[in-house]
């Protein structure tokens, strides 16, 4: 498995360099946006750790350029306070994004997520069934139950339900839910989506005040959370 | 007693031409004679002024009667023609002398016009033009002495320990006279009363409620000034004072000014400084949470070697969690939130802000919204932190096994968010301080319970930029509640919705 580092902090590109090496990742290090891309167009990698605030070409740039020619999964490293930067990483194509200050632990939870996800991905034809906890979802016959109970959803719900779970432990922003599930047309109308989040969670969540499955990312998106590989 | 010589001058001037015509026989004939007459009284008019030339007038009447008119040496008239050109002799002269006389008076009037205007224009340019202080004061002092008879003139401020100190001043031209005059001025302020006799003018110059200054004129014993003088005095001195109170409030105004910049400046630092720190941050954190890497770090290090980066690890998470009150803090200080209002489900706010909690927490939360609640527009990040506030707040001051309870309700235009709990409490003297920066209850302070007294001050600065309240009581049976009062345009209700298949 094969990661590439793009961050101008030498520091930081050491140290999670030397963290990820000794979970038995290999690693490529770039100090600017370009120097990842020269990485990127001559090393295979599997996965990208990118910095958004970069002098030069940023990461928002690169994370363009790669989703030009590649579905690579990227994982951003951002600041604080900021999830503007972090939409945008998002809709830009990135598939998760991490705060900084962060510790090393963090860092592999993620990766690990986002690789097995893109596994699953490819082979998600094979298990038409996903089971996380009580909840079931056969995708041949389009059933949920919870806790062994048939529970009804409508189409949009199942479909964001379907979506959400092909997208497991993956921040999912308003507007790719919007568009994906209901059309680019409706991308502004987060009011439809909480509405549905709302309904959906009554009825796959134990308390839906508290919800496990569906997270909300607050002003970004929802997560769905999944232990199951 | 001038008037007395005028009418001197007029008589003199008669009986001296009178004496003339005779002297050089110039009386054969009359027109001539009455022409020099008139030329008389119009020169009395013009030079001596309007009395005199009519005494001259009358007295040139009676003078042709007299010597020139036959029968001569008598004031009878024979001839009525004769007697004609008397009458219209003296109307004429009479007219002449008055109409010079006005004519004169009237450019005289021009003239101190033309005076007052250009005394006026030169002390409002002084005022309004980019002069100094002194530079604008001294002009109006040199135009007062233009107008009116000034001995000495000052204008004062006093510094902030009341000493006189010496803005400008007429007659203080060296060192000698200068102490003279700010002793008479010093004397002045003691005596706090003017002598109403003396012709002694003090204007004090009032600035914020305090004296900062006063315009000293003495003028000059011997004269008497027209009301049009005092008129321009007034003006004058009012123009001085005008200058001091423009200069106080440019004092003031960059007072201001500064104040405003060393905020901006204390803000940027300390937000430069949070950004800042936390780049260092990550890359400690990065290289020690690394180091900490299970497996690999086991077969070459030693426990006690672990013991000091779990240290290390622990002490820059407490690091960038302080770099993060102070950020919060500095926008604290610059009422910098500004919240970017969006449609937002409460359910979900609560929801999120409970997810940052532990399951222990969470199971001694209970949360009661109402029934298909309306969406509410507020800043989704900002409402979610002082929610965790509270919240946060409610589990340190309470006991492991009591209840946390968070309730929302919707008036017509308010939404009410209280958060109870069973703890500690709150006592009189915390009520009115427990939004306060670094307020913290006394007792607490000695307790081993960590926190910095800035939570609640987030949480107060955070609704006020939402435009709302918090507040905070004792509940009876023991522990706090906390209030958050939000005024709202309710959105769209969150309905279950109908399929739309």
């Amino acid at each position: 498995m094969r990661i590439l580092v793009i961050d101008d902090e030498p520091q930081i590109r050491r140290a999670l360099k030397m963290g990820l090496e000794r979970n038995d990742y290999q690693v490529g290090l770039a100090g600017s946006g370009e120097e990842g891309l020269d990485k990127m167009a001559t090393e295979p990698f599997d996965l990208v750790v990118l910095d958004l605030a970069m002098p030069g070409m940023d990461g928002f740039d690169v994370c363009r350029q790669i989703r030009s020619w590649s579905q690579i999964p990227i994982l951003v490293l951002s600041v604080r306070d900021s999830e503007e930067d972090k939409i945008r990483a998002l809709d830009c194509g990135a598939d998760d994004y991490l705060t900084k200050p962060f510790g090393v632990g963090e860092l592999l939870a993620r990766t690990r997520a986002i690789i097995r996800r893109a596994k699953s991905s490819e082979a998600s034809s094979s298990s038409p069934i996903f089971n996380e906890g009580n909840l079931q979802v056969d995708f041949d016959k389009r059933i949920v139950t919870v806790a062994g109970d048939t529970v009804h959803l409508t189409p949009k719900e199942y479909d964001l339900l379907q979506m959400m779970i092909n997208n497991a432990n993956r921040v999912l922003t308003h507007r790719q839910l919007l568009t994906k599930v209901w059309g680019l047309e409706y991308a502004e109308d987060h009011h439809s989506l909480r509405v549905h989040v709302a309904n959906l969670r009554n009825k796959i969540e134990s308390d839906p005040t508290r919800p496990n499955l569906i997270q909300t990312e607050t002003r970004i998106g929802y997560r769905f959370v999944s232990t199951a590989s | 007693m001038e008037q007395f010589w005028k009418l001197c001058i007029g008589i003199a001037s008669v009986v001296l031409v009178t004496a003339l015509i005779l002297l050089v026989r110039l009386d054969f004939v009359l027109a001539n004679v009455s022409m020099v007459y008139l030329l008389v009284v119009f020169l009395v008019g013009l030079y001596v002024g309007r009395s005199a030339a009519i005494v001259s007038s009358v007295l040139s009447f009676i003078a042709i009667d007299w010597f020139f008119v036959e029968p001569k040496y008598t004031l009878s008239v024979h001839n009525t023609s004769e007697w004609l050109a008397l009458c219209t002799f003296l109307l004429v002269s009479t007219i002449t002398g008055h109409l010079t006389s006005r004519v004169k008076s009237t450019a005289a009037e021009a003239k101190q016009r033309q005076t007052e205007t250009e005394t006026l224009a030169k002390a409002s340019w002084a005022v309004s033009s980019q002069l100094t202080t002194e530079e604008a004061l001294t002009e109006v002092l040199k135009q007062l002495k233009r107008i009116a008879d000034v001995e000495a003139a000052a204008v004062v401020t006093f510094d902030k320990f009341g000493n006189v100190v010496l803005r400008a001043g007429i007659g203080a031209e060296d060192h000698n006279r200068n102490k003279h005059l700010v002793s008479e001025i010093k004397k002045q302020l003691d005596s706090a009363r003017l002598d109403p006799a003396s012709k002694t003018l003090w204007t004090p110059v009032a600035s914020g409620g305090e004296q900062a200054g006063a315009v000293y004129i003495k003028l000059s014993e011997a004269t008497n000034e027209t009301p049009e003088q005092k008129r321009l005095i007034d003006t004058l001195v009012n123009h001085a004072v005008v200058i001091l109170q423009r200069e106080e409030l440019m004092k003031e105004q960059s007072h201001v000014q500064a104040l405003k910049e060393v905020d901006k400046l204390k803000t940027a630092l300390l937000a430069m400084i949070s950004h800042d720190f936390r780049s260092p941050l990550t890359g400690i954190k990065a290289a020690v949470s690394a180091l900490l890497q299970e497996p690999n770090y086991k077969q070459n290090d030693t426990a006690d070697a672990r013991l000091l980066l779990q240290g290390i690890e622990d002490e820059a998470d407490r690091i960038n969690r302080m770099v993060g009150n102070v950020l919060n803090l500095s926008r604290l200080e610059a009422d910098a939130w500004k919240p970017n209002l969006e449609s937002s489900s409460l359910a979900e706010l609560i929801g999120s802000a409970l997810a940052s909690f532990s399951a222990d927490d969470n199971r001694r939360i209970t949360v009661r919204l109402p029934r298909d609640m309306a969406e509410v527009m507020v800043d989704q990040v900002q409402i979610e932190q002082v929610i965790k506030n509270l919240v946060d707040n409610a589990l340190k001051y309470s006991d492991k096994s009591s209840l946390i309870e968070i309730t929302v309700s919707t008036l017509d235009d308010e939404l009410m968010i209280s958060v109870l709990d069973r703890g500690i409490g709150l006592t009189e003297e915390d009520l009115p301080l427990i939004f306060e920066r670094f307020y913290r209850n006394q007792s607490l302070k000695e307790s081993s319970t960590p926190g910095a007294g800035i939570g609640l001050a987030i949480c107060r600065s955070l609704v006020e930029a939402h435009h709302g309240q918090i507040s905070a009581r004792s509940r009876n049976g023991g522990g706090a509640i906390f209030e958050i009062r939000l005024p709202v345009k309710l959105k769209q209700p969150l309905l279950t919705t109908v399929d739309e298949a």
